[in-house]
């Protein structure tokens, strides 16, 4: 197990170091000049020798690899740089954000599979009722629905229609209900489909027919038996949608200006502050990639049999 | 003699300026010169509020014992019932991580915040009046600065002019943008007295640039994060700021000007527009400028619950034409086929048509470019050999296309794609290219063929403002191939001519090769708008400058 | 005997309903595309034609859902859009089929570094977040539906990539490759007669299942303002118009944004329909 974790630890490192090129690449082939944005966001008369200070000052005037090594060995100590907007550290502004993410993430995930799992064990267990084929049209919808229009739509009815929530609710809990509503909307079909499907092909196995032969109650069966066995695999779909929701917030956070990842990287595009765009999007990655590993260490300690694979 | 009459050598410092929602304005200060004849559209509102020069000395007032004087009085429905005490709470569009008034361009929040004071400031009538000065003498390249007494900051330190003269150097220090007044000298022979010599030569617009928000006073010694707490003198001290996020400020007990109305003011950070929108209505801000047209149409609908101020500020929207990328013929057409009306017309209240860069009873306002003329820009284009063929005038089997690059601010991408419709019903096939920023694109690469742009084209009623920013070869905005000798010759005359005649006919000759050129076409002009809530007033909302906010008078909206 | 009959026939009887299902779906999907080439023809409207005193009109019999901001009509512009929506997406779809498919049966028939220098892209594309990527991508390019393409596309091909990897690994090893091989047949001949059409199966179905999410990142993309350039008609970019007006002028928002909601049901619905038509036949 240990041996194992730590295996997958090692084999991080390649990736991250790919990463952080692939990031840096990314800024690096954008086409305008930084030194010239940085010093139009001043509003110092741009002269040519000012330019050419201000891109020595900025280390621009260096090899790629220099550039990289510096960017990355400042990473290494929490630095990341400067804003080329408003000149100030962006590591703060990054973790800020970054909790603001995290905490829409995890309550959007938490809502989700709270109320998903009840519904998908249900409707599997009653299947094709009427409460099932209800169930079945809503989760289809959910899923086919744009997470803007969602957005929009619970801003149209809790905000402008019935004056529900209050707009200034940053980073409090009244102002994560909604973000975290429309994000949760989305998952919560898919979740539901997922484990109403696993459920169902537990139900079908030969131990359930056997369990049941052997007159074992139908809720031990289920709780203790089925739901145990099909978790592997929502714990899959999981993890799959906390890829989708990393990204997938952007959108979100956009409507609802909740102050996360995605927001900063929208305001960063808008203002060319590339510098800090790279740390979110490097950020994001790394959160992407620690999911993954925790899914597959997960898997791991529920079903060990992977660990052979 | 006044200074105006010795103007021999003068020289105004552009000074870019950004504007609170983004980096791309310019605004020039300048001064001493024609008065602005200013029209007030004043939709429905409360009124005035130049700070008065009463001299109320610092004594610690305490509570919230009602505004003394010149309280909101009634415009055409204003609201007769003021509030005393309160919290003032309004949105603020941009995120920045410091208050630090001396850096970047906090100051235009730190001042609409109540927080930082100048010496001079702008008032509604576009007027530079005294603030924290008391007057100001101006000999030659010689001004003497009188500090009013009383005034003091927020600790209860006097001001004095050994700390204005300090604030001076701190900001030529902290700020590229005031390299220049490193050149001047100044002394300070007694507390209230400060001396600047402005090199030597006369400096005309010595008041105005005294009146930038940069200026601000603040207490160097007292103040020790400049960054989160400056200690100045405005009517509202810092309780919290937020970087990036939102700022509490508290009131200022030791105030120099009487009183202060209100509690404390909050600013949360907010740059969406539905959100403000919505956030006003939930009666959770008093007021928010700088507006959208689909507010304006919600708020003016519920004249009741809300007031609604409009003034026109001199910034107006204009394409440039590169002539480096199209023919004489194209661009005489293009200046000549669109319709700025029916633009205005799609955006009522926020903006209205303009015939050129300054308002036509101006005195330098007497040459103007042409009226649309669909029929002349048709000759036009079939002089120069081109057919019209199915709707799209052609030239040597080639359509004419033109791109438009615009960016997303204060509507400009809309006019954008009116402007492009009318190109294609005129037979011009035209697309669109959207940037981010434009200071970092085509206004410094030139890489365009047509491009919108907007900035204060006319600030104090002298164009050598406009002339410096777009006119001269050397200008940041001559960026469509306008600027010759010749021209440079003539504002170089116009800088040193004294007459208000001569003025004149020099400024308009000067425009009228401007506009022969066929290098920029003049759009629109904005309103600035704002918002208030039934009760609230002392926004700042008639003055046109968006620097300028709340007051020790300001009082706070009836739930 | 009787009981395993009925139950044959049963079977069967799905199968003939789910293929029968599938089919109407086919049809359905088929008409919406030929609709959507040719709904300029049929836009009641000019959708491009501003008017001042028109602007933000509700619904009515001639504007049918109403006029945006320009007074342009709106349901004229979802039927424009649909074309750009709907071929943007069918584009992108093909496209990375196409070289994710390539690339994976490479990968999957050579193996070695090859395989594993592109595997470890993959794992590494995979582990961005799509959509995260593609914004700074579009942001960075500059706004357009091509560069939006592109900026989706740099991760799309990798889960084609993986697919067609594992088949080709699967079927390389099967006896009759080798035989082939004993023969002298080239490995370009192998690839193009026995890898391929063993494969296109699944990989088709995969495709059509990726079509409504596909269609969802470029609306995505495009409501955030990294899409197409005004006024050309897109849903997501619509959308993003209209949001200024949701309280004045809603249909402005709904309108589009529910015609990409049916667009990626029927999608979706046909992807899960021709995908069980896949497994039964599998069966």
């Amino acid at each position: 197990m240990l041996k194992y974790i730590i295996k997958r630890l090692i084999n991080l490192i390649p990736v991250l170091i790919v990463l952080t090129l692939l990031v840096f690449l990314l800024m690096y082939l954008t086409p305008g000049d930084p030194a010239l944005i940085r010093l139009s966001s001043q509003g110092a008369n741009v002269t040519d020798e000012l330019l050419a200070a201000t891109r020595a000052e900025m280390g621009l005037d260096q090899s790629f690899f220099t550039r990289y090594f510096s960017w990355v060995g400042g990473i290494l100590h929490g630095d990341f740089g400067m804003s080329y907007i408003d000149d100030m550290p962006i590591f703060p502004k990054l973790l800020d954000a970054l909790m603001h993410t995290l905490a829409l993430a995890s309550a959007s995930t938490v809502v989700s599979v709270m109320i998903a799992i009840p519904i998908g064990i249900f409707t599997a267990v009653k299947k094709d009722s009427i409460p099932d084929n209800i169930v079945r049209i809503f989760t289809f919808t959910g899923n086919a629905m744009p997470n803007f229009l969602i957005a929009l739509l619970l801003m149209y009815l809790f905000c402008i229609r019935v004056r529900l929530f209050p707009v200034i609710a940053k980073g409090s809990v009244q102002g994560l209900m909604l973000p975290a509503l429309s994000l949760s909307i989305p998952m919560i079909s898919k979740f539901a489909r997922q484990t109403r499907a696993d459920v169902l092909q537990q139900l079908n196995e030969e131990y359930v027919i056997g369990m049941h032969a052997r007159g074992v109650k139908e809720r031990v069966i289920l709780y203790k038996n089925v739901l145990h066995n099909a978790l592997g695999s929502i714990l899959t779909i999981i993890s799959l949608q906390i890829r989708v929701l990393i990204g997938g917030s952007v959108v979100t956070e956009v409507i609802f200006r909740w102050p996360g990842v995605g927001s900063l990287i929208m305001d960063s595009i808008g203002g060319c502050d590339y510098p800090t765009v790279q740390g979110a999007v490097l950020i994001l990655a790394t959160l992407q990639i620690l999911v993954n590993l925790a899914t597959d260490i997960s898997y791991c300690i529920i079903d060990k049999r992977i660990e052979l694979e | 003699m006044n200074s105006e009459e010795k103007r021999i050598k003068s020289r105004c410092d552009v000074v870019k300026i950004k504007q609170a929602d983004e980096f791309s304005s310019y605004m020039v200060l300048e001064g001493e010169g024609f008065s602005m004849k200013k029209k007030l559209l004043v939709v429905a509102l409360s009124t005035v509020m130049v700070v008065s020069s009463l001299l109320t000395g610092c004594g610690g007032s305490s509570g919230g014992s009602s505004s003394g004087g010149g309280s909101a009085s009634g415009g055409a429905s204003g609201s007769a019932e003021t509030t005393t005490g309160g919290v003032f709470k309004s949105v603020e569009t941009f995120a920045y991580g410091s208050i630090d008034p001396h850096k970047e361009y906090y100051s235009w929040h730190t001042q609409k915040y109540g927080l930082t004071e100048t010496l001079f400031r702008i008032n509604d009538d576009m007027e530079i009046v005294p603030w924290l000065a008391e007057g100001i003498e101006i000999e030659d390249n010689v001004g003497t600065i009188t500090l009013k007494d009383g005034i003091c900051f927020s600790n209860g330190n006097p001001v004095t002019s050994d700390m204005v003269k300090r604030n001076i150097e701190r900001l030529i220090e902290v700020s590229k943008r005031f390299n220049y007044m490193s050149e001047w000298t100044y002394e300070t022979p007694d507390d209230k007295t400060l001396v600047i010599t402005t090199g030597d030569r006369v400096y005309p617009t010595l008041k105005n640039d005294l009146a930038t928000p940069e200026l601000a006073i603040m207490d160097l010694d007292a103040t020790t994060d400049f960054d989160n707490n400056p200690i100045c003198t405005g009517p509202f001290v810092v309780d919290k700021f937020v970087p990036q996020g939102d700022i509490t400020l508290k009131r200022n007990d030791n105030y120099w000007d009487g009183e202060v109305n209100c509690d404390g003011v909050v600013f949360y950070s907010m740059s969406d527009d539905q959100s403000k929108l919505m956030a006003m209505q939930n009666g959770e801000i008093d007021a928010y400028d700088n507006i959208t047209t689909s507010d304006i149409e919600i708020f003016s609908a519920d004249p009741d619950n809300y007031t609604l101020a409009s003034v026109p500020m001199q910034m107006r929207s204009y394409a440039f034409l590169n002539s480096e990328k199209l023919p004489d013929s194209v661009r005489e057409a293009i200046v000549l086929a669109i319709d700025k009306e029916s633009i205005a017309a799609f955006l009522p209240g926020m903006m209205s048509a303009t015939e050129g860069a300054f308002d036509t009873d101006a005195p330098y306002g007497k040459v103007q470019p042409p009226k649309r003329d669909i029929e002349k820009a048709k000759q036009v284009l079939e002089a120069d050999g081109y057919k019209l063929e199915n709707g799209v005038f052609t030239k040597g089997g080639q359509p004419l296309t033109v791109t438009i690059s615009c960016y997303q601010s204060r509507n400009i991408d809309t006019i954008a794609v009116l402007m492009q419709e009318q190109l294609n019903a005129f037979g011009i096939k035209a697309d669109i290219k959207i940037v981010d920023e434009p200071d970092g694109t085509y206004m410094t690469d030139h890489n365009y063929e047509i491009c919108l742009y907007r900035s204060i084209t006319d600030k104090t009623g002298d164009p050598m403002t406009w002339f410096e920013l777009a006119v001269e070869s050397i200008s940041y905005q001559n960026i469509a191939g306008f600027g010759n000798e010749e021209t440079d010759k003539l504002i170089e005359e116009y800088r040193y001519t004294v007459d208000p005649d001569e003025r004149a006919e020099l400024a308009n000759e000067i425009m009228q090769q401007y506009y022969d050129s066929n290098t920029a076409l003049f759009l629109t002009c904005y309103n600035r708008n704002a918002v208030l809530r039934k009760g609230a007033s002392g926004f700042s909302e008639t003055n046109p400058f968006e620097f300028y906010g709340v007051s020790a008078k300001t009082t706070v909206g009836i739930k | 005997m009787k009981k395993e009959k009925v139950k044959m026939n049963k079977k069967q009887l799905k199968k003939a309903r789910l293929k029968r299902k599938t089919i109407i779906l086919g049809i359905i999907v088929l008409i919406v595309l030929v609709l959507s080439f040719f709904a300029p023809y049929f836009a009641p409207n000019d959708p491009y034609l501003t008017n001042a005193i028109a602007a933000k009109h509700p619904p009515t019999s001639e504007f049918l859902f109403g006029t945006d901001y320009l007074g342009r009509c709106v349901f004229s512009r979802v039927l424009v859009g649909a074309r750009t929506s709907i071929f943007a997406t069918l584009m992108l779809v093909i496209m990375s089929f196409i070289v994710g498919t390539a690339i994976g049966i490479i990968c999957g028939y050579y193996g070695g570094a090859v395989d594993n220098i592109i595997m470890r892209i993959t794992d590494i594309l995979l582990s961005l977040p799509q959509l995260v990527l593609a914004i700074a991508v579009a942001g960075i390019l500059g706004g357009s539906l091509v560069n939006t393409l592109i900026a989706i596309g740099i991760t799309s091909w990798t889960s084609y990539a993986r697919l067609a990897r594992s088949h080709t690994m699967r079927i390389k090893n099967l006896p009759y490759i080798n035989s082939c091989r004993m023969t002298g047949c080239s490995d370009f001949h192998i690839l193009l007669t026995h890898v391929l059409p063993n494969l296109i199966g699944p990989m088709l179905v995969n495709a059509t299942l990726e079509i409504g999410s596909t269609m969802l990142s470029i609306a995505g993309l495009s409501f955030l303002g990294l899409g197409v350039a005004p006024p050309a008609a897109e849903w997501g970019s619509m959308v993003s118009e209209g949001r200024s007006f949701l309280q004045i002028a809603p249909w402005t928002v709904f309108a589009p944004a529910l015609s990409i909601l049916f667009a990626v049901m029927l999608f979706n619905y046909f992807g899960e329909s021709v995908c069980d038509l896949a497994n039964s036949n599998e069966v």
